[in-house]
C-alpha cells in the first residue's frame, strides 16, 4: 500500500459510520470523565478498555485512540474555573486561566483554551504525519538488539522521570517486567510465578492490573478527600467565548511555536506527559513581548502555549510508540496494550503493511481535537457542572463499573480479585510516593522484551550488547541514570580545584 | 499502622519478593529464566538504593508532596485521621462489595452494594434508589444484554435457587 493509498484508507475508516459513531462515544465519555472530580484519562480507558474488546478493529482503534487523544482537552475547565488541575498536563494553565476566570473572563480563557488545543492536536498530528517517511527506513534498519535496549531506554525514561527518588521507578519498572512473565511460558511451557493457581496460569491480564492500579487508587483518594473539586458558582461561562476563540488565532506564531515545544517533548519518554505544560508555558514567557509583566495575571497568551502544547505533544509521543513501540506515557502504554489485544502491533508492521492503521490515528487526532473544541467550547457549562459531582455519588457506582469492567476482560472473578488486590497494591504504592506508570509499562512491554532479548541472543550471544546502536544506547542510558552522581563528582573536583 | 512501618514493609516486601524471584529464576530452564533472573538481578541493589535513598529523604523530614511529583503525590488532607478513618470504611465496603459480588452475583450484590454505600454516606434516598437502578440497567441492558456477557450468578443463589 503505497502512502496516499494508506492516507486515503485510514480516513475512510474512520469516516465508516459505526467508526465515526465509537470515536464520538469516546469524545463524549472522555470529556465528561476527565471533567469529572478525580477520574483521570487512565481510568476512563481502563473502564472503556472492556467494551473495545468487542468491537471491530477500526471501531476499537477510534474508541480507544479518541479517548486518549481528547482527555488533555476538557482538562482545561477545572484549572480555570477552580485552579485544580484535571491532570498532570494542566497545571500550568492555573496559572493565567484562573486569573482570568476571577477577572470575569472565564469563557474567554476556555474557549482560548478549547480553541488552542485543537490547533495544538492538528499541529502534533502533521508532524507525525511528516515524520513517518523518516521513520520507515529508520525502524526498518534496526534490529532485535536494538528494540531491546530501545525498550530499556523507555522503561528507564519513564521510570526516571516519574518522581524524585528515580530508584523507585525503576524498582516498580521492573517488577512491571517480572509481573508480565507470570503465567505459563509459551516457548518452554514451564509455568512461572503460578504457584499451581489457576488464575494465574494465563498470566495477569492487563485491564484488572490497570483498574486496580489506577482507578481504585484515585476512587480511594477521592474518599479520603472527602469534597468535590468545587462549591463555588458558575458564573462568567456565557460570554466572552468569541473573543477567545478570536484571541487563538490572533496569536497563532505563538500556537505554533508552543506545538513545537509539546511535539519535542512528547517525542522523549515519559518526559511528556507532566512538563509540556511548563515548558510551553516557560518558553512563552520568555519570548512574548510584556509578558515578564503581565503573565500571571490572566493574560490569554499563558492559556493558549500551554493548551497548544498539550494537545500537540500526543502526536509528540505516537512516534515512538508507533515507531518503536514505546509508549511515551503510561496512559499511552494503556492504549498501546489496548491496541495489542485488538491485533493493531507498533512497529515495523505499522509503518509498513499497515501503514492505513497510522494514518487512521492522525485523522483521530485531528478530526477528534477539533469536534471535541468544538463541542467543549458549546458544552463550557454542563461539563464544568459535571467538575461539582459529590464524590460519594460518583464512588460506587465507578466501583461497581470497575469490578464489571475487571470480569469482562476474560469472563473470570479471578480477574476480580486480581483488580481488588492491584488496588490495595496501588494505593499502598501511592501512600509512600512509588510511582505507578512504570509499572503498566513494563507490564505491557515485558513479553516484547523478553521476545527481543532471547532472539539478540539466539543472533549474537551476550555480544549483541557491543553492536554498535545497541552500545551507543545503552552508554546513552548509563549516563542518563548516572548524571546526577557525575555532575555531583564534577562539581566537587572542581570545587577542590578552586 | 504507623506510615514509617508501612513503608519500612513495603521496602521489605520488595527486597523478599526479587530474592524469591531471583532463585525461582535460577531454578528455570534458561530460555525461561532469561527475564526473570535478567530483572531480578536488575531489580535488587535498585530496592536497597531506593530504600537507603527513601531513609535519607525522610531524615530531612521532607513531606510525601515534596518526595514525589504532583502526579503521585498524597495531599497531607488524605493523611488526617479523619480521611484514614473514611479509607478504611471504604475498604471494608469494598471487601464487602466484592464478597457479595461471588456470593450473590453481580446483578443483586452491585446495585444493592451501591445503595448500602449511598445510604451510609447520607445522600437522599430517591437518588440512592435512582443510582442503584442505573447500575443495575448498566451491568442488565448493557453488559448482560447489549455485551452479551454472562455475569456470574453468585455461588449463594446458585445454590439456593439453582441456574
Amino acid at each position: 500500500m503505497n502512502t496516499w493509498d494508506a492516507v486515503w484508507a485510514g480516513l475512510m475508516a474512520i469516516l465508516e459510520p459505526s467508526a465515526f459513531m465509537y470515536m464520538m462515544i469516546g469524545i463524549v465519555i472522555s470529556s465528561t470523565l476527565v471533567a469529572l472530580p478525580g477520574i483521570g484519562s487512565k481510568t476512563a480507558i481502563a473502564l472503556l478498555l472492556p467494551l473495545a474488546f468487542t468491537l471491530e478493529k477500526f471501531e476499537a482503534i477510534c474508541l480507544i485512540v479518541t479517548v486518549w487523544a481528547v482527555s488533555n482537552t476538557a482538562n482545561s475547565i477545572t484549572s480555570i474555573l477552580f485552579a485544580v488541575p484535571g491532570g498532570s498536563g494542566s497545571q500550568a494553565t492555573i496559572l493565567d486561566g484562573f486569573p482570568m476566570a476571577r477577572n470575569g473572563e472565564a469563557a474567554r480563557a476556555l474557549s482560548a483554551a478549547f480553541t488552542s488545543s485543537a490547533l495544538g492536536g492538528v499541529f502534533g498530528a502533521i508532524v507525525l504525519a511528516l515524520s513517518l517517511p523518516v521513520l520507515k527506513p529508520l525502524v526498518i534498519l534496526l534490529g532485535p538488539p536494538e528494540f531491546f535496549v530501545l525498550i530499556l531506554f523507555g522503561i528507564t525514561m519513564v521510570s526516571t522521570l516519574s518522581g524524585k527518588n528515580k530508584s523507585k521507578g525503576l524498582v516498580i519498572g521492573i517488577l512491571g517486567l517480572l509481573i508480565s512473565s507470570v503465567g505459563i511460558h509459551l516457548v518452554s511451557g514451564i509455568p512461572r510465578f503460578t504457584f499451581g493457581n489457576l488464575i494465574l496460569m494465563d498470566g495477569l491480564n492487563l485491564i484488572p492490573v490497570t483498574i486496580g492500579l489506577f482507578a481504585i487508587p484515585e476512587l480511594i483518594s477521592l474518599v479520603a478527600s472527602g469534597s468535590s473539586i468545587s462549591k463555588m458558582e458558575l458564573n462568567d461561562l456565557d460570554s466572552g467565548r468569541r473573543q477567545g476563540i478570536r484571541d487563538s488565532f490572533t496569536h497563532w506564531w505563538l500556537i505554533v511555536r508552543s506545538s513545537l515545544v509539546g511535539v519535542w517533548v512528547g517525542m522523549i519518554p515519559g518526559l511528556g506527559s507532566s512538563v509540556a505544560d511548563w515548558f510551553a508555558y516557560g518558553h512563552a514567557r520568555a519570548t512574548e513581548k510584556g509578558a515578564e509583566e503581565s503573565f500571571g495575571k490572566g493574560d490569554v497568551r499563558g492559556v493558549i502555549a500551554v493548551d497548544a502544547a498539550t494537545n500537540a505533544k500526543e502526536g509528540g509521543s505516537l512516534i515512538p510508540t508507533l515507531a518503536f513501540g514505546i509508549p511515551g506515557s503510561s496512559t499511552l502504554a494503556l492504549v498501546f496494550g489496548g491496541l495489542l489485544v485488538v491485533g493493531v502491533k507498533p512497529g515495523k508492521e505499522i509503518l509498513t503493511t499497515n501503514l492505513d492503521v497510522t494514518f487512521s490515528f492522525i485523522w483521530l487526532l485531528i478530526i477528534a481535537s477539533v469536534i471535541t473544541s468544538l463541542l467543549c467550547i458549546v458544552f463550557i457549562k454542563p461539563l464544568a457542572k459535571a467538575t461539582q459531582v459529590r464524590p460519594s455519588l460518583l464512588v460506587p457506582v465507578i466501583c461497581a463499573l470497575s469490578v464489571v469492567g475487571a470480569f469482562a476482560n476474560a469472563n473470570s472473578f479471578g480477574d476480580v480479585i486480581v483488580m481488588a488486590i492491584f488496588g490495595a497494591f496501588g494505593y499502598w504504592l501511592r501512600l509512600h510516593g512509588w510511582p505507578r506508570p512504570p509499572l503498566l509499562l513494563g507490564l505491557v512491554l515485558g513479553p516484547e522484551a523478553e521476545r527481543h532479548l532471547w532472539t539478540s541472543y539466539q543472533l549474537y550471544e551476550w555480544e549483541f550488547v557491543l553492536r554498535p546502536i545497541t552500545g551507543s544506547l545503552l552508554i546513552l542510558l548509563v549516563l542518563i541514570l548516572g548524571w546526577p552522581s557525575i555532575k555531583k563528582f564534577t562539581n566537587r573536583i572542581l570545587g577542590a580545584g578552586s | 499502622m504507623s506510615l514509617s512501618i508501612s513503608r519500612t514493609i513495603l521496602g521489605i516486601s520488595f527486597l523478599s519478593l526479587f530474592t524469591y524471584t531471583l532463585i525461582a529464576g535460577l531454578s528455570m530452564p534458561f530460555r525461561a529464566s532469561m527475564l526473570p533472573v535478567f530483572a531480578s538481578s536488575a531489580a535488587l541493589p535498585l530496592v536497597l538504593l531506593a530504600i537507603w535513598t527513601e531513609f535519607q529523604t525522610h531524615k530531612t523530614n521532607r513531606t510525601q508532596a515534596e518526595n514525589s511529583n504532583g502526579d503521585l503525590a498524597v495531599s497531607d488532607t488524605e493523611l488526617t485521621p479523619e480521611a484514614l478513618r473514611r479509607v478504611s470504611y471504604f475498604f471494608v465496603w469494598f471487601i464487602c462489595l466484592i464478597t457479595s459480588a461471588y456470593l450473590f452475583g453481580f446483578l443483586i450484590a452491585l446495585p444493592v452494594m451501591v445503595f448500602i454505600y449511598l445510604a451510609v454516606n447520607g445522600e437522599p434516598f430517591k437518588l440512592s434508589v435512582g443510582l442503584s437502578l442505573m447500575v443495575l440497567v448498566i451491568l442488565y441492558g448493557g453488559f448482560q444484554k447489549g455485551l452479551v456477557l454472562p455475569l456470574p450468578k453468585g455461588v449463594l443463589t446458585m445454590a439456593l435457587f439453582g441456574s
